[in-house]
């Protein structure tokens, strides 16, 4: 299986944080809050001239997520000429599988170097033109978006044991009569735009049974998410075998995009809370959130959650009621890119509750 | 005699139960929009034993005066499985039938196969502590049971097993699983499970293992032995 | 309040038992079963010194436990809201559906958590909550599907064995573990023994058993204990059990005599396994006294094996005898037969068979052990009949067959083989659990027979003689005794039984030279076999008709009658299954037995 933006990428990017290694800076009470200039210093350090977004953590490599990303920041920072090199980039280079979808996974040596496509940047990309095109006023954004989402409901979306569920690529994701999904691919507030266009009824139903899934499936003493889940025929979810059993770099999206979609149900973010709470409080400073939690198991890896993850736990924390429990450091000058890009997003979900970030 | 106790086939207490959790299962799969998947039971249950020549075997034994063939049978479950269970001599008085068993796991031949695999027949890893303790003591009951530290080896690789003793006879249990399918097994073999379980008179762990340290395997396509891999 | 039975005492600390089981107890006084519907009189819970609420109290929760039909919790929340409101009537109409009430109706999500969606309910109410961010669930509905997903997460890791987990899980909601959730309760204390923390699950269970106020209740848990605790700790749980904060109405009696039953299973089935003088002289003398008390024709079978196998033949004499006059059987029989003959009464073993001779394979190999068979032409047999009882015959009578087969290889060995005694090696081999050398040694005696010597001219075909070929011996009431041939082709069939040849012994039945007896025991053992397997296949109406025809041929054993009982219970004929499972419980209660009627009992009454 072709694994979208997943286990390796994100494993090269664990290596890089040191426990503790954030508790040596001097420590914030509260994340900054995103705008224009908050764009503009992303874009100086992760925007290439030609339009690509770079996954600094993972060897200047770039991807639809990436794209996807970008394209979001560039329009809540309001910077047009930004936004449509990216979508420029991201129409030239990787929309050429012929099906409307983007490939995933791009490399500066050999160019596109997995046609399959991951969901979710699809998702952030179509979500972003749709913002785009509402902001601009720019019929042409919405038009690419809609194509983008029929392509997806085509391909993507299916029906497994009464719930609408999308798959995290074209190919690769069932295992005989077994889905392998990812919940941080419920992008709920993409989805919810989805839901209003004309003939989006599907996405309504893709909204409800994300909850239900994330409802369903909580395993291990923190009844955390896995980064990747499988559904089977009977709609009993489990952990997926052939990734890493583990919460983690994947999920730890799921607040986020719930905050981001205005939910605020506490046990929603209860056990997101509940992981900060208990590692964040004490005596690393409050840095020592462990980045994985291993399923069912419960073990905790000795690399530290990044800056932007932090933000999102500050953000569940707030949710679940549990209070100001999390800190979060600035960000680095050497920030990477998945941390920068989590602890923007996050600044943007609390602005829109109307919570300080 | 004890006719009843014997005839009946063994089935697990909560059997009822999981059954009706598998028919709830199955009917929302049914209303889930997977149409065209066919519920068919049938086929993934273990057929009855049948008697087959020795001949028809998938192994052949090295001639042994102690351990002869006394009788062998075969079964099937679903499609991609084939059981052999070749009974042989025991010179001994103690219960429980010597015994040679083959599991053939093929590959499903259709993507129907594919998705309607009955559950494996043996298990993997084949023996934990505890199922092997459980084993041997009812295999070997009354008797000084030791799990060999050593694996050994015969032609399609490395086996464990553990022995049995009392003051006149001395058991052994083998078992091994084959799944080498880059070098070993043809294509359409998925996996050979071999378990091997013998009693004789006197103490020779060595002569009782001889047989399965000496069987071939002829399956239609061939197996790979050991030494045509210049060594593992 | 509803009912307080936590044990968070016990999960958070094992030391604080005795608060753990006050709660517990306290929730007892005057609990009583409540049929939907009937008009409630319950005292306000005492001590609520809370003002009532202003205007209508709210009645969701209660309409909640009216529809699922759960009593108890319907009769706390009832004594709740009449403690906030002492005014307050329970509504008559607790089950007509409501109104949306003010602000956001909560019925919805109560429908979906009394359906068991509670993933669902959760969804609804974080969607709810998005467009109504001011709206709150009650603390109830909350409250409910914590318990309810508790249950389930304790469910699932104890299902797949992951104990920690269920500790975690009951530790983070300890209110999910209570006498109203006793599966619950036994799924913690497993998982402690599981981890081998004993003193803990002890614990667990005896806050159960001291505590849930039910008689039924208790005894369910000394049989679930009996798997993780020692016999001691037992004795003092049902001790407890039996004793400890009776329950007005409730009969205590059978929480004692589960520790009997246990302790008797545990007693008898050493017995089948010891070696003559491992049991000890108390524990003898216990089991002898239970076997007497309950008249226990199996439990007396077992004894006099067990005293047959010391070759104290005048006490096992005594207890076949006492066997057979509870419950006459050809096993108490066969028993007595070789006592009598073990005690050299030769004539009184032949009267002790006399009733089954013929009719009982049993039966008949016993005898020949009081009348050892001559070979037809005498060789081999060499042993003579006023010498006494052969080495062979002493082993038989002994139940060793290991030494049956030693003795038969030494006597081949020396004066070659008969068919008799093939055929005896035969019925050792099956004995030993050998059947494929059995089928092999019949086989073998069949074809040397061929050759010896006719006796009585027909032995070799076996036909029998005088008997008209329409009317089945069996039905006619008059025994048919089988020739050697038969006996040999019954071995084999048998010995094709034992190894699961059953479709080749079914396709060869017809032809196979046997006696009509023989014949429908065989076909009866095809039906069991085939009525196991069509369960596993998940057949349940063939279980059913394979079953109705083998009761046609044999009355059906208990063990047949679980699997009728399961496939009942699989075609949604719960009630069915339920009488069935009873029917099996009340005569002998056992661990299949009580899963059974446990299953049925909760599927028909939504009790999970």
């Amino acid at each position: 299986m072709t694994s979208p933006v997943g286990t390796s990428r994100r494993g090269m990017l664990a290596g890089t944080a040191a426990l503790g290694l954030a508790a040596a800076l001097p420590a914030a009470s509260r994340a900054a809050p995103y705008d224009g200039a908050a764009w503009r210093r992303y874009a100086e350090r992760f925007l290439l001239p030609e339009g690509r977004i770079v996954d600094t953590g993972n060897k200047g490599i770039s991807h639809s997520e990436g794209q996807g990303y970008g394209m979001l920041l560039a329009v809540a920072g309001g910077d047009r000429a930004a936004f449509d090199r990216l979508w420029g980039w991201t129409q030239r280079v990787l929309m050429v599988r012929g099906d409307g979808l983007v490939a995933w996974r791009w490399t500066p040596d050999g160019g596109v170097a997995d046609r399959n496509n991951a969901s979710d940047g699809d998702m952030l990309i179509a979500w972003a033109l749709l913002r785009a095109a509402e902001t601009w006023q720019a019929e042409a954004y919405r038009t690419a978006a809609a194509a983008i989402v029929k392509a997806l409901a085509a391909g993507l979306l299916v029906e497994q044991a009464g719930l609408t569920v999308l798959l995290p690529g074209r190919d690769g994701f069932r295992k005989g009569e077994t889905l392998v999904l990812n919940p941080s691919y419920w992008i709920f507030p993409a989805i919810r735009a989805f839901a209003a266009l004309p003939g989006g009824e599907r996405w309504g139903k893709l909204s409800d049974s994300g909850l239900v899934l994330l409802s369903k499936a909580r395993f291990g003493g923190f009844q955390l998410p896995p980064d990747w889940m499988t559904l089977d025929a009977a709609g009993t979810v489990g952990i997926a075998d052939g990734f890493k059993k583990q919460y983690g770099y994947d999920a730890v999206r799921v607040p986020l995009y719930l905050a981001m979609d205005g939910y605020r149900d506490p046990y929603y973010f209860r056990p997101f809370a509940t992981l900060a709470t208990k590692f964040g409080a004490t005596k690393y400073g409050g840095s020592a959130v462990p980045a994985t939690v291993s399923l069912p198991g419960g073990t905790t890896t000795q690399v530290a959650a990044s800056v932007g993850m932090l933000a999102v736990y500050r953000l569940a924390c707030k949710l679940a009621g549990a209070g100001d429990a999390v800190t979060v450091p600035p960000l680095a000058p050497d920030e990477d890119y998945y941390s920068t890009t989590l602890a923007h997003l996050s600044a943007l979900a609390a602005q829109s509750l109307g919570i300080d970030p | 005699m004890a006719v009843m106790e014997m005839a009946v086939t063994p089935f697990h207490r909560t059997a009822g139960r999981a059954a009706l959790w598998a028919a709830l299962a199955a009917a929302t799969l049914l209303t889930s929009g997977c149409a065209g998947w066919v519920r068919d039971n049938l086929t993934q249950s273990a057929t009855p034993w049948r008697r087959i020549q020795p001949a028809a075997l998938p192994v052949t034994l090295p001639d042994s005066r102690d351990f002869p063939i006394v009788a062998a049978r075969m079964r099937d479950t679903g499609t991609v499985y084939k059981t052999y269970n070749v009974a042989l001599g025991n010179p001994t008085s103690l219960a429980g039938e010597n015994r040679l068993t083959v599991d053939v796991q093929t590959l499903p031949d259709s993507l129907f196969g594919a998705l309607v695999q009955p559950p494996r027949v043996f298990p993997v890893p084949l023996y934990t502590m505890e199922t092997l303790t459980a084993t041997t003591r009812r295999e070997f009951p009354d008797m000084k049971v030791k799990v060999a530290d050593i694996a050994r080896r015969n032609r399609y690789g490395d086996y464990d097993y553990a022995t049995a003793q009392d003051a006149e006879n001395s058991c052994v249990l083998a078992w091994q699983l084959i799944t080498d399918h880059k070098r070993m097994l043809p294509e359409r073999i998925e996996a050979v499970r071999l378990e091997y379980r013998v009693c004789g008179v006197g103490s020779n762990i060595r002569a009782l293992l001889a047989p399965f340290d000496g069987l071939t395997l002829t399956l239609p396509e061939t197996i790979l032995e050991v030494q045509d891999l210049g060594g593992l | 309040m509803t009912r307080p039975l936590l044990l968070s005492a016990l999960i958070l600390a094992a030391t604080a038992i005795g608060g753990g089981s006050d709660a517990w107890a306290q929730s007892n006084g005057g609990a009583r079963a409540l049929a939907p519907g009937v008009k409630v009189e319950v005292a306000p819970a005492p001590g609520s010194g809370s003002a009532p609420a202003a205007g209508k109290v709210d009645e969701t929760a209660l309409r909640y436990y009216a529809r699922i039909g759960d009593g108890e919790r319907m009769e706390a929340e009832i004594a709740r809201l009449r403690a906030l409101d002492p005014g307050w009537e329970p509504p008559k109409d607790l089950f007509a559906p409501q109104p949306a009430a003010t602000g956001v109706d909560e019925s919805p999500f109560w429908s979906l958590l009394s359906a068991g969606k509670v993933a669902e309910a959760r969804a609804a109410i974080a969607e709810q909550r998005r467009k109504s961010p001011s709206w709150q669930p009650s603390d109830k509905l909350l409250q409910e599907l914590d318990l309810a997903e508790s249950a389930g997460r304790i469910r699932s890791a104890s299902d797949t064995k992951r104990w920690q987990e269920v500790v975690d899980a009951a530790a983070a909601q300890p209110e999910a573990v209570a006498c109203n959730r006793l599966d619950n309760a036994w799924r913690l204390a497993e998982a402690y023994a599981e981890l081998k923390q004993t003193d803990r699950a002890f614990d667990t269970y005896k806050t159960i058993v001291t505590t849930c106020p039910k008689a039924k209740e208790r005894r369910d848990t000394i049989f679930k204990a009996s798997r993780h605790l020692s016999p001691e700790r037992l004795r003092e749980l049902s001790a407890l059990g039996a004793t400890a904060n009776p329950a007005t109405g409730e009969d205590y009696s059978a929480v004692r005599s589960a520790e009997a039953e246990l302790e008797t299973g545990r007693l008898l089935e050493r017995l089948g396994n010891a070696k003559p003088g491992a049991l000890s002289a108390a524990d003898l003398s216990r089991v002898q006294g239970i076997v007497r008390d309950k008249q226990d024709a199996d439990g007396a079978i077992a004894l006099g094996w067990y005293f047959q196998k010391q070759k104290n033949f005048a006490e096992a004499q005594g207890w076949f005898t006492q066997a057979n006059e509870w419950t006459p059987s050809d096993k108490a029989a066969e028993g007595l037969v070789l006592a009598y003959n073990g005690l050299g009464d030769k004539a009184q073993a032949r009267a002790a068979a006399a009733p089954w001779k013929g009719k009982s394979s049993r039966i008949d190999q016993a005898l020949k052990a009081v009348d050892p068979p001559r070979g037809p032409a005498g060789p081999g047999g060499g042993r003579s009949a006023p010498q006494g009882p052969s080495e062979l015959d002493r082993a038989l009578a002994r139940h060793d067959f290991a030494a049956c087969i030693s003795i038969i290889r030494g006597t081949i060995a020396k004066s070659g083989p008969t068919a008799a005694l093939l055929q005896q090696r035969g019925w050792c081999l099956l004995e030993l659990k050998r059947p494929s050398e059995a089928e092999a040694a019949f086989a073998e005696a069949q074809t040397l027979a061929a050759r010896e010597p006719a006796k009585g001219g027909a032995s070799a075909t076996g036909t029998a003689p005088g008997k008209a070929g329409s009317r089945s011996p069996a039905a006619s009431g008059l025994p048919q005794t089988a020739t050697p041939a038969q006996e040999n082709a019954y071995g084999q069939a048998i010995a094709r039984l034992a190894t699961g040849d059953v479709t080749g012994l079914t396709r060869d039945l017809p032809r196979a030279n046997l006696t009509a007896t023989q014949r429908a025991e065989i076909r009866a053992s095809l039906m069991a076999t085939e009525a196991g397997r069509a369960l596993e296949d998940k057949r349940y109406n063939d279980v059913l008709r394979l079953l109705d025809a083998r009761k046609e041929l044999e009355p059906e054993p208990r063990n047949l009658g679980i699997v009728r009982g399961w496939a009942l219970y699989n075609l949604m004929r719960f009630d069915e299954a339920y009488v069935q499972f009873k029917s099996i419980d009340d005569r002998l209660s056992t661990e299949e037995s009580r899963e059974g009627l446990s299953t049925a009992w909760k599927t028909i009454y939504h009790d999970w």
